[in-house]
């Protein structure tokens, strides 16, 4: 049997990825967002994509999350097929989008945002309301405010938090810390560590790279929708192409 | 002016503004959903008032399930509408719904003359001639009825809205459709209750207006042009826009019908909505949502 291991899918102490990407082509009209992306993500892993502008990695998430379907590619999440369910069907499964720009209910309460993050959930939500209140304790003093009133940095709070209320086995991050001041770019990036550490994985797009590496296990570089470097974080925190690329070095 | 005379025109004011707040919430829950301009709901009105007259008149029903029996009809016309017409064209650009629901809308009118025929018709309120006097202001029991399920019928959606699972995934759909699907709210179903729920408000008007005024096939038109100059005038998709624009432009109207002249009254509804457009292109209460 042993001789035979080859042929097993996964061999013996090798990890089974959460999620894998293969071959992940889309359009938006005729524009290839993404050419053959092929990367995966494993669990408890913090994977974090990279690259400028337009390279893909915000429609990466859309992918995974069921926003926009690919033309061609396989998106597996525990080996299920992702390509052809809807948002709702892939968030019920435990995949929560906490979306580039924050995309709150402006004119809703961050009680009512939270709670409409757990609308594909039955039950009881306190227990999952004080565990965001712990993260995020302005969110409490907060949660009668309506979501438009919030300063930027408290807004991307309760995104991240709206997602944490799916209780997600793989949460997908898009710039979580765009348009923050520094303080709050700490306060985001303290949030990661704590989810990481209570084993949430998680996939994130961070144009700022330096706060990128020092979250994340691996890293991927998009360029024109397809994976150009690939690495350990302290590993591509050194390539001089990630460097020359994107930390101005 | 007196008193009474205020009060007076408060009470036909109020009256008119209800038919108006029932048609234009729903137009606006449509519109804010959806961002579909459903004229057709017009047509919707003027079904809900036959259906009560004929059930009333031919099947001997009780007005008062009469209005049930409309709703219930109505409702479900407008979920078919939305699900066999808007729908499929809802991709291709707010025009081509547009175009759709005038056409619902004439269609269902010359229907309606088809089959009752031109003839201005009058339900038969089960209240008769009954009326409240306080001091000279006079109310007669029918309207005081139309006021009361109206506030019921507000005071219902408001809460719903407020209140419930549904409801608030109504208001994320509106504020925030893209994230309001990555929480998983199922945005054609929804969509499809914002219609059925609208469809009944028309229906509830028609049945409720048309035992004080007289109607035919054509009452639709008339009534969804000034009910969608509320919901442009109160903000489009803002709920209490369309109530606050119901009760001005029903207030408006009467007066005008009182010390100007009763042609005139058609047009200050319409009139108002240019002025408030000059000075806040969203509407009276909308919002600009970045």
């Amino acid at each position: 049997m042993m001789e035979h291991g080859a042929l097993r899918p996964v061999q013996d102490g090798e990890p089974v990825p959460l999620l894998t990407l293969q071959g992940v082509t889309v359009y938006y009209g005729r524009v290839r967002a993404l050419q053959g992306l092929t990367l995966e993500v494993l669990p408890g892993e913090v994977v974090a994509l990279l690259g400028g502008n337009g390279a893909g990695k915000s429609t990466t998430l859309r992918a995974v999350s069921g926003l926009v379907r690919p033309a061609s590619g396989h998106i597996r999440f525990r080996g299920q097929e992702l390509t052809r369910l809807d948002p709702a069907a892939i968030v019920r499964l435990g995949v929560a989008h906490c979306p580039e720009g924050r995309k709150l209910f402006p004119e809703m309460t961050v009680l009512e945002n939270l709670e409409l993050g757990a609308y594909v959930r039955a039950g009881r939500l306190d227990e999952d309301l004080r565990q965001i209140f712990d993260l995020f304790p302005v969110l409490r003093e907060r949660r009668h405010q309506l979501a438009g009133s919030l300063s930027g940095g408290e807004q991307q709070m309760l995104a991240i938090g709206r997602a944490l209320m799916v209780r997600p086995t793989l949460l997908l991050l898009d710039e979580p810390t765009m348009g923050l001041a520094p303080a709050m770019v700490v306060e985001v990036a303290r949030a990661i560590r704590v989810l990481r550490a209570r084993g949430t994985t998680v996939l994130l797009v961070e144009q700022n790279v330096q706060v990128a590496l020092r979250l994340a296990d691996r890293g991927y570089v998009l360029e024109n929708g397809r994976v150009v470097v690939e690495g350990r974080a302290e590993a591509l925190a050194r390539d001089d192409r990630v460097r020359r690329a994107y930390l101005g070095g | 002016m007196d008193l009474t005379t205020i009060l007076q025109f408060t009470v036909n004011g109020l009256f008119i503004s209800a038919a108006y707040a029932l048609v234009a919430l729903g137009l606006t829950l449509i519109f804010g959903v959806l961002h579909i301009a459903d004229f057709a709901q017009g047509a919707l009105y003027m079904l809900g008032a036959y259906v009560s007259f004929y059930a009333t008149q031919a099947l001997g029903v009780s007005y008062f399930v009469s209005v049930p029996m409309a709703m219930g009809l109505t409702g479900a016309l407008a979920t078919l509408n939305g699900a066999l017409v808007y729908r499929p064209l809802q991709r291709h650009g707010g025009a081509l719904t547009f175009v759709a629901a005038l056409g619902i809308l004439l269609i269902l009118q010359n229907v309606a003359l088809w089959l009752f025929g031109g003839d201005f018709r009058l339900i038969a309120s089960p209240f008769g001639e009954g009326r409240i006097t306080v001091g000279e202001v006079v109310l007669t029991h029918h309207q005081a009825f139309v006021l009361v399920v109206t506030a019921l019928l507000l005071g219902g959606v408001w809460m719903g809205l407020r209140y419930t699972k549904p409801g608030k995934a109504l208001r994320a759909l509106a504020q925030q459709p893209e994230a309001a699907r990555l929480v998983g709210i199922d945005s054609a179903r929804l969509g499809l209750a914002a219609f059925a729920l609208a469809g009944a408000l028309a229906g509830a008007a028609g049945a409720l207006m048309s035992a004080m005024r007289a109607f035919d096939p054509h009452i639709g038109a008339v009534v969804i042009l000034k009910s969608f100059a509320i919901v442009i005038f109160g903000g489009m998709g803002s709920v209490p826009g369309a109530i606050v624009g119901a009760l001005v432009v029903g207030m408006a109207e009467t007066l005008t019908a009182a010390y100007l002249a009763a042609e005139f009254a058609d047009l200050v509804g319409f009139a108002l909505m240019i002025v408030i457009l000059f000075a806040r292109p969203q509407g009276l209460l909308g919002r600009v949502w970045a």
